[in-house]
């Protein structure tokens, strides 16, 4: 039967309590429903689609949206007062340039937030108390949701979620933890390298279902670039060959527009292995309800603003340049870049995207995984044995020579 | 008495004002002013040559020494055999040499005595007169032809030939030698449409039936590049090829192919010397060509002939693998490991004729190894390195291609000139060498001069070539 659920606050604690029984509910992703850990009641989220995927410049969403089509733009910030209104927020403070030639993204800021999104100093942390044991608790500065290490209740720190810091959307979990083992299997076929002993004396560790902070970029690439193409003319002259090579300017001003590009946020996960995690489907995007969060751990966003700058920047201006190069080519020889300068118009949403982790221990050794709660696609860095690596270039190596070999004893025998 | 004496002196003085004028025509005034003057051409030269009628002289020498360089013996000898080969083949061979050529150039005074002293055979005056000049200012020699016969016979390349082998006596001083050596070779090219034939060539048009001869050498070394010791043991391998399979098996080396084409040459040295077994003339030939007697791998040239059954087991790849062989093993040999070679060779006919296939050395298959095991190891490593990569985290991405949206793309742009700057590369373009091919009056180049056309004083058409030594 579903209940109204009812969410217990308890200075900025939130606990999600079953409205039959009042124990402790969790966000199962199986059924998309809150379920509860004792009585099984199942309550319904009424979600709305949240900050869509693909979204407009100038889209204005529930935390300080950036409106990147003109150069104002102030974004979801933390605290303090948004400087709101036109801000030359990416002129003020550091630029980011364009490696070969300079270029600026504008439109996006954290509203004046300092370098670090969250003050680190652990003798400032406050302390919560879980309603339902009375336990104190101290979450680490970026951590949202957590589990009541003694009674197990799914608690949500609502400041860190509230006002400017709360995100503007959130993909729940839709992949059960149960469902890992076989994913794993899955993700272990074609591994052709591991340690025989692998299977069977591998240990899988504590899942943990994490909500990793992305921000979301939409925007618009633009400027002029640069390039020096060539072109060739040749004709004989007695017994001479005559060759003129013209140099050209082939001066482009270029635009385009990016979807979606997504930059981890959390300084704390490793960029390598959220990237590896990437694509999300940014459709099933849904406006943020702290009890997606319920049963699983939920950090915000905490990577210096120009770090995240950075990255995107550098991602958007990457595509731009390999984009055009091709188009300027037609017709010359030799294109190479000689300048130019890009400026990318953005807008960001902070979106919270499902990431179980996990470690597996092997040989005395813990290997890292990490799972697209959404697609289910795994990533991690798996053991390889060395005694496997011979054994499989062996039988490859000799696979080919004998074929080789037997191929020749054949056409001599036939007396091809 | 006294009437006697006076008989005596009238003889004297009739005999004395009988004598040719130009005896004395140094002691007469006024003698060396007379035109077409006798003193400056030979006795022979007509007075009037621009009436001229070809004739025919049998009687007269067809060897005139006047530099007297050929000895009495050497002359008698080249008479007799001069009017053996005209009796023989009704052409006109004549030799004549002199201390000058009179101010003309030798290839008209070549014609000249031709044509002016009745030399040629039939109708149309068939024949070919060699002229030695040996005024010491310009010693040469030109051989000038007469005849529809003797000018196709006598090709730029059959002239050089045998300049090339008279320069070589003429040099020396071994002129009558040379010059006998000379008209054998003119009777060779008459006979068998090639100066230099071997003795088994029959003659050109002739009709030979084919025979067999089990007496002739089946290693027929006349390039001598096998010692005494390698003939009879490839011999004896030959011979046991043969019994074994009913095949003739025959090795020739030669230090030439008499102008033939190789292959010609191998097809008509193995019809002519009667190799073959049965109706068919079942047999396999390798000619080995050591041009010049050089040993060295740029003059040596070989070609298989089979023939009947010997073509059985001749597949093409076979075919090729013998070529292959002899290439390295008796081409490519080092001197005086010929015979190991042809012995190899002998080897690789057997194993043909027993399995169907030629052999392949232990170092063709530890190649074949090598390169399996190299494939194999680019391949497994290729292989290994892709099973390595999908174990592993892919690397951090780079760039949002991902995330562009499709036609959003815009770009437009102008283009500006900024310089140029020009090379010039030399290339000469390569044209054909080609053989120098003689125009119908022109002269070739060459060691040896050439013309295929030519007139001399009589108006009467020449071909010929010449040398200087």
């Amino acid at each position: 039967m579903e209940k109204e659920f009812q969410a217990g606050t308890h200075e900025g604690v939130a606990e999600m309590e079953c409205p039959a029984c009042g124990g402790s509910m969790h966000f199962d992703p199986v059924s998309g429903k809150m379920v509860c850990d004792y009585c099984g009641t199942a309550v319904e989220i009424e979600s709305k689609p949240g900050a869509a995927a693909g979204g407009k410049t100038g889209a204005t969403d529930a935390v300080g949206a950036v409106t990147g089509a003109t150069a104002a733009g102030a974004t979801a910030a933390a605290g303090t007062a948004t400087t709101g209104g036109k801000t030359e927020s990416a002129a003020a403070g550091g630029k980011a340039e364009d490696k070969d030639a300079g270029g600026e993204v504008s439109g996006f800021d954290f509203a004046s937030l300092n370098d670090q999104a969250v003050d680190l100093n652990a003798e400032n942390l406050p302390i919560y108390l879980c309603k339902s044991c009375g336990a104190e608790l101290i979450a680490p500065p970026q951590q949202i949701s957590m589990t009541c290490p003694y009674c197990n209740s799914n608690i949500v720190l609502t400041q860190k979620i509230s006002g400017k810091l709360r995100p503007n959307g959130i993909i729940p979990f839709k992949i059960d933890k149960k469902a890992l083992p076989d994913a794993m299997n899955r993700y272990y076929k074609g591994k052709v390298l591991l340690p025989k002993k692998f299977f069977s004396e591998s240990t899988m560790g504590k899942v943990t279902g994490v909500y990793v902070p992305f921000w979301i970029f939409n925007g618009n690439v633009s400027g002029n670039l640069s390039f020096h193409g060539d072109t060739t003319e040749r004709h004989r002259q007695g017994d001479y060959e005559v060759v003129t090579t013209s140099t050209y300017s082939l001066d482009r001003a270029v635009s385009m527009a990016f979807e979606n590009v997504p930059v981890d946020a959390s300084g704390r996960i490793d960029d390598v292995l959220m990237d590896s995690l990437e694509p999300f489907d940014m459709r099933e995007v849904k406006e943020f309800d702290m009890r997606y969060l319920a049963g699983y751990t939920s950090e915000r966003f905490d990577e210096a603003k120009n770090t995240i700058e950075e990255r995107a920047k550098n991602r958007m201006f990457t595509t731009a340049g390999n984009a055009v190069l091709p188009h300027v080519g037609a017709g010359y020889s030799n294109v190479r870049r000689a300048g130019g300068k890009l400026k990318a118009e953005l807008n960001a949403k902070y979106i919270l995207l499902p990431v179980y982790m996990f470690s597996i221990a092997f040989g005395g050794q813990k290997y890292e995984f990490s799972v697209n709660g959404q697609t289910g696609r795994v990533v991690g860095n798996l053991p390889i044995d060395k005694g496997v690596c011979t054994e499989f270039f062996i039988k490859r190596a000799l696979t080919v020579a004998a074929g080789i070999v037997l191929f020749f004893i054949s056409k001599y025998l036939l007396g091809w | 008495m006294r009437r006697l004496r006076i008989l005596l002196i009238l003889t004297v003085l009739l005999l004395g004002f009988s004598l040719p004028v130009n005896v004395y025509a140094d002691e007469v005034d006024g003698a060396d002013d007379h035109e077409g003057t006798l003193t400056e051409l030979p006795d022979w030269y007509p007075e009037d040559g621009s009436e001229f009628v070809p004739f025919h002289d049998e009687g007269a020498p067809r060897v005139t020494d006047a530099a007297d360089i050929f000895s009495d013996d050497d002359e008698w000898e080249m008479e007799k055999r001069l009017y053996e080969i005209r009796s023989e083949i009704d052409k006109d061979i004549v030799i004549y040499t002199d201390v000058s050529s009179y101010g003309m150039d030798q290839s008209i005074l070549a014609a000249d005595f031709y044509d002016y002293n009745g030399y040629g055979c039939g109708d149309d005056y068939e024949g070919i007169c060699l002229f030695i000049c040996m005024d010491p200012d310009d010693r040469g020699w030109w051989a000038a032809t007469y005849g529809p016969e003797t000018k196709k016979l006598y090709t730029e390349e059959f002239a050089n030939e045998l300049d090339e082998a008279l320069y070589e006596y003429m040099a020396s001083g071994e002129y009558g030698e040379g010059v006998k050596d000379w008209i054998e070779n003119i009777h060779t090219l008459y006979v068998k449409g090639r100066p230099f034939s071997p003795d088994w060539l029959p003659a050109a048009g002739e009709e030979v039936e084919r025979f067999h001869d089990p007496d002739a050498p089946r290693i027929d070394d006349k390039a001598g590049v096998i010692f005494n010791d390698g003939i009879r043991s490839l011999e004896k391998k030959a011979a046991d090829i043969a019994g074994k399979y009913d095949k003739d098996i025959v090795i020739h080396t030669t230090p030439s192919t008499y102008g033939m084409d190789i292959a010609e040459y191998a097809e008509k040295y193995y019809r002519y010397n009667g190799y073959g077994f049965g109706d068919d003339y079942d047999g396999i030939l390798l000619v080995m060509v050591y041009k010049g007697l050089s040993t060295s791998s740029a003059n040596i040239s070989y070609y298989i002939y089979a023939s009947g059954s010997g073509n059985d087991k001749m597949t093409e790849t076979n075919y090729g693998r013998l070529n292959s062989y002899a290439d390295d093993n008796i081409r490519l040999a080092t001197p005086g490991k010929e015979a190991a070679g042809m012995s190899g060779w002998l080897s690789q006919v057997e194993h043909m004729e027993r399995t169907g296939r030629i052999s392949r050395s232990s170092l063709y298959w530890a190649w074949i190894a090598v390169f399996g095991s190299g494939c194999g190891a680019i391949f497994g490593g290729s292989k290994l390195k892709k099973a390595k990569k999908a174990m592993e985290i892919p690397a951090l991405k780079g760039s949002a291609d991902a995330y562009l949206i499709a036609n959003s793309l815009k770009i437009s742009g102008k283009d500006s000139f900024i310089n140029s700057h020009t090379d010039r590369i030399y290339s000469p373009v390569k044209t054909d060498s080609g053989s120098s091919s003689s125009s119908s009056s022109g002269r070739s180049s060459g060691r040896s001069s050439y013309s295929s056309s030519y007139s001399g004083s009589s108006g009467r058409t020449h071909s010929g070539s010449g040398r200087k030594f």
